[in-house]
């Protein structure tokens, strides 16, 4: 009888802690049944097939709900390649493991999250974010995951918003105009030089000739 | 054999230098031999520039794998023509002229790879520059000119050593310079890369000047003067290209050089990403380890022209050859392990480094044999040999290093299996008065027999075309068995 009431005991507070999400996850799948609405909006205007932002210069809003209640949970925000950018592009793999995932790491500067340490312990919540400067231009969806002091225990994707990140322009007219000017002064040069050294060689060969 | 009034350093017959002091500037076997080592360096520095900035350049750019690894083999690849053309160019017009005028030509490439906005773009500006990689043909073909045989190993070795250095260097040097260029940019990484490639833009006008007005092709004076003054042969250029084509030798040594010196350039194209994505650490992290495998170019080329010369002088040639199967084999073994060792970044790092040292001493090796296939089409020779280390690299990054299919440690340990199979090439190349691996030299069989009477016609040896190479067959009876030197000595004091 007291060995049966440890047992129920026992189960009782493992369901109450599941029920809480308390218990750290490492991968994507063991938190298919804990998941997280998430929303986008960027600079306040919804996100629509299409949709533009541009580093260093919009921000984005995310919102979420389904969070735990738990105080001391903490919420962090990442920012994942869309499919159709990872064809043939490795460094940019799908994986399990959470922190393993390169999907959603930005390898120009190098950062495994967008935005982390949110605090968290409310169900629903939102964060303004700006777009970091040196993102790669390409298609993303944001991904929210909530932990806790043992590791993840839920995450959620905004697949109804894929939003394109471009970036500042690339080629100033400094740098174009510098690269330029040395492209025809080394042509200069070496024109000069080997005209120089063929007429110095046939001085010096003529006394032979 | 000793000083003359002219030179600062024991010289021979043909006054090529006896000794390599890389300490010495003197005109004209030292300096030359720095402009030479000094122009191979910096078109390796520029031909990899971009392998340790790719995590940057791939998102700028937008490039997939398949298309990094096309754009790394067309940096390896354009200058197999080059190569070969360099030979030629060295054996008609002479190795300054060759070096300097490709370090110049390939300055607007880099300067260009700034402005490139696709996948098109980056791979016309990696094929430009990578021609430059045609300045080792000259560099090696250099030094034979230069240095005899009792030290032609070391000196080849050293210099081709010190040049590959360069593909070490630009590992840490590239994302140093990037890092300035980043800060001066306000923290823009897509326009600071581009910044980045102003330095090897101008080392390559710079030295380019400095190999034609400080380099002199010959111990006596420069090639327009010697051909002018009878000095030197004028060569034809199908002549020359047809005595080199005709020997097989050469194309066995195409192969195996194409398995130690493209084995080398497939690496620097890869290990900096391979490190990042397959270890997860950081880019400049990535870019020191990856630095230690093109730094051991520092000693170890050098090692193996040494050890070259050493077993010359002990065996002979068939030393040589040995030398060179026995570490290109262990450079194949070594290649099986790394890959293997693809979950601990310690043990990679370890075999990566002893690989390393393989791979080079194989280089240094080979080109203490390549001097003494052909003496009158060393420069056609030289430039096939070259060349297949970029065919070696090309087949090597098509084959292992461009498919999704294939991991890099899976491609790492298929390069290792084909290194071991193409190094038994070295077993056949037979030198009839020196022998090879396995058969002894023939008794009767003479350096006059295969330097001259093999490679100029009757008419020309009675034109006295052939008198200068009289002196390189005396230069090289060194290369010969234990037991004809003896006899030779026999008959000498009889």
């Amino acid at each position: 009888m007291v060995e049966l009431k440890k047992l129920l005991i026992g189960g009782l507070a493992a369901t109450a802690m599941l029920a809480d999400g308390a218990h750290a996850f490492t991968k994507y799948s063991e938190m298919s049944s804990n998941t997280l609405g998430v929303t986008t909006t960027i600079d306040g205007g919804a996100c629509a097939a299409g949709s533009k932002a541009q580093g260093g210069l919009n921000s984005i809003n995310v919102a979420w709900t389904g969070a735990s209640t738990t105080s001391g949970n903490t919420m962090m925000v990442k920012l994942c390649y869309d499919d159709s950018e990872l064809a043939s592009k490795p460094w940019r793999k799908k994986k399990d493991i959470v922190n393993k995932n390169k999907r959603c790491k930005q390898t120009v500067v190098e950062a495994d999250y967008l935005k982390a340490g949110i605090t968290g312990g409310s169900a629903t919540g939102n964060v303004d974010i700006p777009l970091p400067l040196n993102i790669a231009p390409a298609k993303y969806f944001i991904q929210v995951l909530e932990s806790d002091s043992s590791g993840y225990v839920r995450y959620g994707d905004d697949s109804s918003c894929t939003f394109e990140v471009v970036t500042y322009d690339r080629l100033p007219q400094a740098l174009v105009g510098t690269m330029s000017f040395f492209i025809a002064f080394s042509i200069i040069v070496a024109t000069a030089g080997t005209m120089y050294d063929y007429k110095k060689q046939n001085a010096a060969a003529a006394q032979y000739a | 054999m000793a000083i003359t009034k002219e030179f600062n350093v024991p010289v021979d017959s043909e006054h090529k230098a006896m000794k390599l002091n890389v300490f010495s500037f003197d005109r004209p076997h030292h300096l030359s031999f720095h402009m030479s080592w000094l122009g191979f360096f910096i078109s390796f520095v520029s031909t990899f520039a971009a392998a340790p900035m790719i995590p940057v350049i791939r998102e700028d750019l937008g490039l997939t794998k398949p298309q990094l690894g096309n754009a790394g083999l067309a940096a390896v690849t354009g200058t197999i023509i080059c190569r070969v053309l360099m030979g030629t160019v060295c054996d008609l017009i002479g190795p300054r002229l060759g070096l300097s005028v490709i370090l110049l030509a390939t300055a607007p490439f880099c300067f260009a790879m700034a402005m490139v906005q696709g996948f098109e773009g980056f791979l016309i500006c990696r094929l430009g520059i990578g021609l430059g990689l045609a300045t080792f043909v000259a560099c090696q073909f250099w030094m034979s000119c230069m240095f005899n045989s009792k030290c032609v190993g070391l000196a080849n070795a050293t210099a081709a050593g010190w040049g590959n250095l360069g593909g070490g260097v630009t590992q840490f040097l590239m994302p140093g310079i990037y890092a300035i260029c980043y800060s001066a940019t306000n923290s823009r990484a897509f326009t600071a890369w581009r910044w980045a490639y102003i330095f090897p833009g101008m080392c390559h006008t710079v030295v380019g000047l400095m190999v034609m007005y400080l380099g002199q092709d010959l111990p006596d004076g420069n090639y327009k003067v010697l051909t002018t003054s009878g000095a030197l042969e004028k060569k034809s250029s199908m002549k020359v290209n047809l005595i080199g084509m005709k020997n097989y030798r050469m194309w066995c040594m195409v192969a195996t050089y194409g398995f130690c010196f493209g084995v080398e350039l497939t690496m620097n194209n890869i290990v900096a990403g391979y490190l990042f994505d397959q270890f997860g650490v950081s880019l400049s992290v990535a870019g020191v380890l990856a630095s230690c495998y093109g730094m051991m170019n520092l000693f170890a080329r050098s090692v193996g022209g040494i050890i070259s010369d050493w077993s010359s002088n002990r065996f002979g040639m068939r030393g040589r050859l040995w030398t060179l199967w026995s570490t290109q084999t262990l450079e194949g073994v070594l290649c099986i392990f790394m890959g293997l060792s693809k979950d601990n970044l310690g043990a990679t790092i370890a075999f990566m480094v002893f690989f390393s040292i393989c791979v080079q001493a194989s280089e240094g090796a080979s080109y203490g044999i390549v001097p003494f296939i052909s003496r009158r089409a060393l420069g056609v020779v030289s430039g096939f040999i070259g060349a297949g280390g970029n065919a070696g690299a090309t087949i090597a990054t098509a084959a292992f290093f461009t498919k999704d299919s294939i991991e890099t440690y899976e491609g790492l340990q298929y390069l290792g299996y084909t290194v071991i199979g193409v190094t038994a090439l070295v077993i056949p190349i037979h030198f009839p008065m020196w022998g090879s691996m396995f058969f002894p030299a023939s008794k009767t069989a003479t350096e006059e027999d295969y330097y001259i009477h093999n490679e100029f016609t009757p008419e020309e040896i009675k034109a006295g075309l052939a008198a200068p190479v009289q002196k390189f067959c005396n230069n090289s009876r060194n290369e010969r068995p234990v037991w004809k030197r003896e006899q030779d000595a026999v008959e000498a004091s009889a």
